[in-house]
């Protein structure tokens, strides 16, 4: 369990990037998503202990974070945009990196790298970065941390790419497991979230079950607009809405662009009282 | 099971090897060196310029050690590295003893048991190396602590910026160990300015021609010179003491700096 309590953070004392963050994170897959600048990578690297909080904590199973202690720091692990692996393949990597974390699976990694494609002897330098991700990512699976904080993992992968690294979390990510993936395009793993979070302006918006916020607002598309609506938007000569679903009779299942447009307009205090109802 | 948070020697190895990918070239440039250095310097003792390489080579070997810190800004993130599951202790104590121990000694290792296995060939070699031994000898006698200490301040200025810097790693690191060579270099004008101006106090300087009929007669000249006036000369004179309390403050606040700045990176 991750626990954020009042965190805050800011790269200098006049702006604050994320401020007073009060959330807790179990298990499961989770989708973290904000405008750009909204503090989505900051987060995850106060997270992964990269980042020591200016105000506020964040713990992990109880022990903050920010200690860096090798019996928490292998169990959570972070994978971005621009990392790079010191090693000069995966088998050098498993050889040097590996032995820090006691759960890492040899097998899981060998199905992993199959599944793209690529063997653990080629050369990472000499890979295109999209393939090198694919390569970094099937590490990091089989890492099996408790935490694992991927931003924008599918970036740069093919269409199969993406299909393929799904199926890949769905087999390699245990129940216990806590994952949280910030992206741009939710619809890559879209099937696979059990939860959201969304920040705004360094501010946490929402984090809740997806089940649970079905079940208190319907994602409809209809012909016209009425009273009841508490968002909508056109789309191809239909309008896509969010209802409040009060008798929770409405099966729908999260349209979740409609609803990070809606949690950044007007009918924000809207759909947000109608979920904590 | 479950990891330690003390200090554990088989994590300490574990550092040890994560960092290997990225410095096994360092070491086999560095060792390959030192045994080319080693044996080409055996013919070289041949030449009456010999005297200008052996400064030449302190020189260079001083340059690579204490720019050896650059090698782990090569390769890897400072993600992969801030995260890795290794205490503060660990990961400053692999740093600090690579760069100050490790990497000197594959350097230096080879190039001496090469010079020490061939002794006797590097004397016949060139009928000067006596006498050039023995300045070299009276001079690093007086100047060795000084030499000493620029060394482990400059490595470790550049293994503080290497630590410290989270952007451009290697050219800030670079332009720190500079600014410490070219501050050494302006104290060593200074420290000479100083020699200088005693020598001509003793009135050894400035009150007759001096000239010379052989490189022989000017190396033992400068021996003399040397010996009888340590107390201007290196580190046992006035200049030399203070510019050594300065060095070695220095030094242990940078070395103490080098492990907060690890143990607190911020990406």
């Amino acid at each position: 369990m991750i626990k954020l309590q009042n965190l805050s953070y800011g790269y200098n004392r006049k702006v604050k990037t994320l401020q007073d963050i009060t959330a807790e994170i179990g298990s499961g897959i989770h989708l973290l998503v904000g405008e750009n600048g909204a503090g989505k990578t900051t987060l995850l690297h106060l997270m992964g202990g990269l980042r020591y909080p200016r105000s506020g904590s964040c713990e992990l199973d109880g022990t903050p974070m920010r200690q860096r202690h090798p019996s928490e720091m292998c169990r959570v692990q972070f994978f971005g945009d621009g990392m790079e692996f010191p090693a000069s393949t995966i088998k050098e990597m498993v050889k040097v990196h590996s032995p820090f974390f006691p759960r890492f699976d040899r097998e899981m990694l060998k199905r992993n790298l199959h599944a793209f494609g690529i063997n653990e002897n080629d050369k990472l330098s000499r890979m295109s970065l999209g393939t090198r991700r694919k390569a970094h990512l099937s590490y990091m699976l089989a890492l099996r941390c408790d935490a694992l904080l991927l931003d924008e993992p599918t970036n740069g992968l093919d269409i199969n790419s993406k299909q393929t690294f799904s199926r890949m979390l769905v087999e390699c990510v245990s129940p216990e497991q806590t994952v949280i993936v910030s992206t741009h395009t939710p619809a890559d793993l879209e099937s696979l979230y059990d939860s959201i979070i969304v920040l705004s302006h360094g501010k946490l918006l929402l984090n809740m079950n997806i089940d649970e916020i079905t079940s208190h607002i319907a994602f409809v598309t209809q012909n016209t607009t009425d009273a009841d609506i508490l968002y909508s938007e056109p789309s191809f000569g239909l309008q896509r809405c969010i209802i409040a679903n009060t008798d929770k009779s409405i099966e729908s299942q999260l349209d979740f662009e409609l609803l990070y447009n809606a949690l950044h307009g007007n009918s924000i205090q809207a759909i947000l009282n109608c979920l904590k109802s | 099971m479950e990891p330690t948070n003390k200090f554990s020697i088989r994590r300490f190895v574990m550092t040890a090897r994560f960092y290997l990918p990225v410095l096994y070239r360092q070491i086999i440039i560095y060792a390959v060196f030192s045994l080319l250095t080693g044996l080409l310097f055996i013919p070289a003792c041949k030449e009456r310029s010999i005297i200008f390489l052996i400064p030449f080579l302190a020189l260079v070997f001083s340059t690579m050690i204490c720019l050896g810190p650059l090698a782990f800004s090569s390769r890897g993130s400072l993600v992969t590295e801030t995260s890795l599951p290794a205490t503060a202790t660990e990961k400053s104590a692999f740093l600090l003893l690579y760069c100050f121990i490790v990497l000197p000694l594959i350097l230096l290792l080879p190039y001496s048991i090469i010079i020490s296995a061939n002794t006797g060939n590097i004397l016949a070699a060139n009928p000067n190396i006596p006498v050039i031994l023995k300045l070299v000898h009276t001079w690093g006698r007086i100047s060795m602590p000084s030499h000493i200490l620029y060394i482990i301040l400059a490595t470790a200025v550049c293994l503080f910026g290497i630590s410290a810097f989270n952007r451009r790693r290697t050219i800030l690191s670079l332009l720190m160990a500079s600014g410490v060579f070219i501050i050494i270099g302006i104290s060593n004008l200074f420290h000479f300015m100083a020699i200088l101006a005693g020598l001509h106090e003793k009135g050894i300087i400035g009150n007759v021609a001096y000239s010379i009929d052989s490189d022989i007669q000017l190396l033992e000249d400068m021996t003399r010179l040397i010996s009888t006036n340590r107390d201007l000369f290196g580190s046992t004179s006035s200049y030399g003491i203070g510019e050594l309390a300065v060095i070695a403050i220095t030094i242990s606040i940078l070395l103490p700096a080098i492990f907060h700045k690890i143990k607190n990176r911020q990406i």
